[in-house]
């Protein structure tokens, strides 16, 4: 008799067998795979049993009274963005996106190092910080994808891996991000635009690609951004345009 | 985790603060479920948690339209995981939430013990649990924790991970097959 292998047992506990009936079949049959079955399944009651602590049912309105003071630090910002986006039809965003993101780079107030015509000079401290807004939740998005990329596919699974999730964020973020990027350029920021031009490199190596990718394909989008140290960048630059943001909120405080 | 919402409907909502609140009342047991079972402290776990629903409140905007919100939060909560673990590794290497305690004491635990001797028992139980999830690897306790503990289908396991199906089912195979050869000293071998 051909015994049951254990990963016929295992999918059998967790109901996923295709030939449940014959497994079962086997089972009233086989004294041996029986026992093991018991074994198995007195293993996973004991994990059900020790493995968890216990969380109280308001465990999640004590997560909410924790996380909330955090939520309201970054509402503001989120607000913003997420605005443009929901009510926003693409076009718009990006064309608006541009006026502002090249207004706020040519009037020179990204960087303090030109020159400062005083004309609407309020409005635009105001369009800047809502540019340097924007560029920071840009960034912090990218950066969420390119964790996402660091750990697509670990353990070497062998298999093609399922990227039309990641594939879509890329193509969320590219319109965005050749905006910027432009912007950046002609504001002679080169070092913002360098970066955001590997940014865009990997997004697009991701947006262009295949919905699932082999191990190699992988592999190659990987080492693109840690050979580039494309993560640590765009984290470093988010916090510089965070940094920024605050200081220009402060003085917007008093000349506003 | 419920998987009756479609994500779009669910984070569109969940964009004003009050339907966050709910969204993360609603998923917070199951997300520390799974940050537990990956970095095998309660502390970590809790931290986990929180980045878990900060991550997701930050790019809410860029998470429109999706399948399933639990399937996604259950994602970005394995990434947080992950990158606790990697920076846990560099930072304090060596930081091990259980000590490593030998397997002396390889009696089934009977219902008839005496409540003492049935405390201490537990207690080795649960020490030999934590040795034995240490072997598996943070993919390995990912996969079994969403599968064993949320009742994911193997398929939703495989999106959460970012894998085939197939590597999925063989990861959980993996899993379960190293826990229960840790475990065989108090529930038994295999036949």
């Amino acid at each position: 008799m051909k015994h049951l292998t254990e990963e016929q047992l295992i999918l059998y506990e967790y109901d996923e067998p295709a030939d449940r009936t014959a497994v079962e079949a086997h089972l009233a049959a086989c004294e041996r795979c029986r026992a093991a079955k018991g074994v198995l399944e007195s293993a996973l009651k004991t994990l059900d049993r020790f493995m968890m602590p216990d969380r109280q049912e308001d465990y999640g309105a004590q997560v909410w009274r924790r996380l909330a003071p955090c939520l309201d630090e970054i509402a503001p910002r989120q607000a913003t963005a997420g605005a443009l986006r929901l009510h926003w039809p693409r076009w718009a965003l990006v064309a608006a996106a541009g006026v502002l993101a090249a207004l706020a780079f040519l009037a020179g107030r990204f960087w303090p190092v030109q020159t400062r015509p005083a004309p609407q000079a309020i409005s635009e401290q105001a369009r800047n910080r809502v540019l340097m807004a924007a560029v920071a939740d840009h960034f912090e998005h990218a950066e969420i994808l390119l964790t996402m990329l660091k750990h697509a596919g670990r353990e070497g699974d062998g298999g093609k891996i399922d990227f039309s999730f990641e594939r879509q964020l890329a193509e969320d973020l590219l319109a965005g991000n050749a905006l910027y990027e432009e912007s950046a350029v002609h504001a002679g920021q080169a070092g913002l635009a360098s970066v955001l031009d590997e940014l865009g490199r990997a997004l697009l190596t991701v947006a262009n690609g295949p919905r699932t990718l082999s191990p190699a394909q992988l592999s190659e989008v990987r080492d693109q951004i840690q050979h580039e140290g494309l993560l640590f960048k765009v984290q470093v630059l988010e916090s510089r345009l965070r940094e920024s943001v605050e200081a220009r909120n402060a003085a917007g405080e008093i000349t506003d | 985790m419920q998987q009756d919402e479609g994500a779009a409907a669910v984070l569109a909502s969940a964009r004003d603060e009050e339907s966050f609140r709910a969204l993360v009342e609603r998923h917070s047991r199951a997300i520390f479920r799974v940050a537990f079972g990956m970095t095998r402290n309660e502390q970590d776990a809790e931290d986990v948690v929180q980045e878990t629903f900060m991550r997701a409140y930050r790019a809410m905007a860029q998470f429109e339209n999706r399948a399933d919100v639990g399937t996604w939060l259950y994602r970005i909560g394995v990434n947080c995981a992950l990158d606790y673990l990697q920076s846990r590794h560099r930072h304090a290497a060596g930081r091990e939430p259980i000590d490593s305690v030998a397997t002396r004491d390889s009696r089934a635990l009977r219902a008839t013990d005496p409540l003492p001797d049935r405390i201490v028992f537990g207690s080795e139980i649960q020490k030999q649990i934590a040795r034995s999830l240490g072997e598996l690897t943070p993919r390995e306790r990912a996969a079994f924790v969403l599968r064993h503990f949320e009742g994911c289908a193997i398929e939703e396991v495989a999106q959460i991970l970012n894998v085939r199906a197939d590597a999925a089912k063989h990861t959980i195979f993996r899993a379960v097959k190293k826990l229960r050869k840790a475990l065989a000293p108090v529930v038994g071998p295999t036949v």
